[in-house]
């Protein structure tokens, strides 16, 4: 019994000092710095330190004993180095702010980054190539449960989905909703290309702001040109005719926001131009080529013929197959025009966005993709910068990418491939970044409505050794083929 | 019902075969193929919907002038007296009632709007046609 009761108490206590370091490890370390007589203190990170500026007399309170004190003519700066595995927080108070320091839970730190704002935690990974990102800020009180890891866009961060980001480079169908960030889904799309799509918006963009505006999207051609003759050709293979399409596929796009909050009161204007050059998919066109073959007979009773033309139009309308490899070619270009305290007078251009989309198909089972995108002059939260202790908002710098990636696919009943790679150029800023990534996927149809996935991200500069390969292998099972097989 | 069209066409003895065309007017219309035929004989007016053809033309060339010439026309006067038929489907990929214009145009070098007929599809389609009374002078 006095055995039992011993050992129970030393295992207690081993445990208890084993546990400790984690234990006490897991709460946050707080501190207060309150400005007496000067404006509030900010908080900025900066080569992996995190620095509170604070200016004249001061009241500290909580754990500064991390924290080096620098005093300066006209500040004071407290600074410290952040461990790996940790975030901070701010926390705005009236004169003063408290920066708590905490671990960042294990699984998190395995969990690709997302976006840098305040409301994403992104935690320090020194095992990434590009091992620039800082820990993470966060917003006071957003300790809530994470939101599900989403595809992460390779323009905002180098470990990232490929795959789903040249998916989101292909030239957008309203380029000017697009550049503005609101969302196309918010925004009636014509029913013919003959209507007008106009939708009143009001909602929050990407960076929190509410903003209000109209859209608007047309083909300007088709109402423009009701009565040309031209459109009998939409469909005509001879060569004289190949402007057809484009012209009448030409859309029009038109947005403004106005952002209806002190922190963001910009006036925002773009116009978009969107273009298919080539589209073997186009259903007008397929169905315009069927219709076509039908040659009506002349000494046949008139009625008759009608009846037998609905019949063949109903079979064409129904031979409308989707092509899983079509050859396309689209351009998309919206430049963006900005007021930054809304008024017309001082609008100016402020960069936009262009795209270049292309697709070659390989007979029935594969084809290869580009896609070029330049995006300018793009408001981003400041990278390494913890958010504005005065508005709670993220610190935006203006950020010019330019995208190129292009992919190879292959497609039969049972298997699919895929090669994907890009290049990415960034200027944050006035810092530049560039990059480039590729990926290798290979799906394995088992049984019907069985798949297994297999892709391989492979970073340049990264020892292919046999657990740097498993690292980057992942493999999972799927209902659904990544590429749809041939028909 | 605005089909079919008659139309007259008077053609000189000294020039050459007359040529035909045909265009539509609107801007959600996917025509099929056309068809042009020559009565088998001379016809009197009222009697042209219960004469026969023969097809010289079939093609899907809009705009695009065709020579009037095949099976038993094959000089001017072989069209006197006789008249032509004209057919050609008309459908829409996603309208249902699209309204359109059907234009045709003949003559011998210049070529002359005989047509310019308004119409609008039936559920989809619509068949137009007409009737050309050729005289030769």
């Amino acid at each position: 019994m006095v055995t039992s009761l011993f050992r129970w108490a030393s295992g207690t206590v081993v445990l208890g000092c084993v546990l400790a370091p984690y234990l006490l490890a897991q709460g946050p370390s707080c501190a207060t710095i309150t400005a007496v007589a000067g404006p509030a203190p900010s908080v900025s990170y900066e080569a992996n330190a995190l620095k509170i500026r604070v200016q004249g007399q001061f009241r500290q309170e909580g754990d500064l004993s991390a924290y080096t004190a620098t005093p300066g003519e006209t500040a004071t700066i407290f600074s410290r180095e952040l461990p790996v595995d940790s975030s901070y927080s701010v926390t705005p108070l009236t004169n003063a702010v408290k920066v708590c320091i905490q671990p960042v839970p294990q699984t998190a730190t395995a969990a690709p980054a997302g976006n840098q704002g305040p409301t994403a935690p992104q935690p320090a990974t020194a095992a990434t190539p590009h091992a620039a990102t800082p820990p993470a800020s966060s917003s006071a009180g957003s300790g809530g449960p994470k939101a599900p890891a989403k595809p992460v866009n390779c323009v905002d961060n180098p470990v990232c989905d490929i795959g789903a980001t040249l998916e989101s480079m292909a030239a957008p169908e309203s380029p000017a909703f697009t550049v503005l960030g609101v969302s196309p889904t918010e925004v009636t799309r014509p029913t013919s290309p003959t209507d007008f799509a106009t939708a009143v918006l009001s909602g929050f963009d990407q960076n929190g702001n509410f903003q209000s505006g109209i859209a608007l999207d047309v083909a300007p051609v088709f109402v423009l040109a009701r009565s040309a003759t031209f459109w009998s050709h939409y469909s005509d293979p001879r060569k004289k005719y190949w402007w057809v399409r484009p012209l009448a596929r030409t859309t029009f796009s038109f947005g403004t926001t106005k952002g209806a909050s002190a922190s963001d009161p910009a006036l925002r204007l773009a116009t978009g131009l969107r273009i298919v050059l080539y589209d073997e998919r186009d259903p007008r066109y397929l169905y315009g080529t069927c219709i076509r073959e039908f040659v009506p007979d002349l000494n046949a009773p008139v009625e008759a013929e009608k009846e037998r033309l609905r019949a063949v139009r109903e079979k064409c309308l129904a031979q409308n197959k989707e092509i899983w490899n079509a050859t396309s070619v689209v351009i998309a270009g919206s430049p963006v025009w900005i007021s930054p305290d809304g008024t017309t007078p001082n609008f100016r251009l402020s960069g936009g966005g262009y795209w270049a989309s292309a697709a070659v198909r390989l007979q029935t089972w594969g084809q290869i993709l580009g896609h070029f995108r330049r995006l300018t002059g793009e408001q981003v939260p400041l990278p390494n910068t913890p958010v504005n202790p005065a508005t709670g908002l993220p610190v935006f710098v203006e950020r010019g990418t330019t995208f190129i990636g292009g992919a190879f696919r292959i497609g039969s009943g049972t298997f699919n491939g895929r090669v994907d790679g890009l290049y990415v150029h960034k200027n944050v800023a006035g810092k530049v970044d560039s990059y480039p990534e590729f990926e290798f996927g290979l799906e394995r149809k088992l049984a019907d409505s069985f798949y297994l996935d297999a892709n391989y991200r492979y970073a340049v500069g990264t020892k292919l050794t046999a657990s740097g390969f498993l690292a980057n292998l992942k493999w999972s099972f799927s209902k659904t083929p990544t590429i749809p097989p041939p028909q | 019902m605005p089909f079919p069209t008659n139309s007259q066409l008077q053609l000189s003895a000294a020039g050459g075969l007359p040529q035909i065309s045909f265009s539509i007017v609107g801007n959600q219309i996917d025509p099929t193929t056309y068809v042009v035929g020559v009565s088998q004989s001379k016809v009197d007016p009222g009697q042209e919907t219960t004469v026969k053809y023969i097809p010289l033309i079939k093609s899907a060339d809009l705009d695009t002038a065709k020579q009037i010439i095949g099976p038993t026309v094959q000089q001017v006067s072989d069209l006197d007296g006789r008249a032509l038929k004209w057919i050609i489907g008309l459908t829409s990929f996603d309208q249902l009632n699209a309204s359109f214009r059907m234009q045709v145009k003949c003559g011998q070098g210049n070529l002359n709007k005989l047509v310019d007929e308004p119409g609008a599809l039936d559920h989809g389609t619509e068949i137009a046609n007409g009737y050309i009374f050729v005289s030769v002078g």
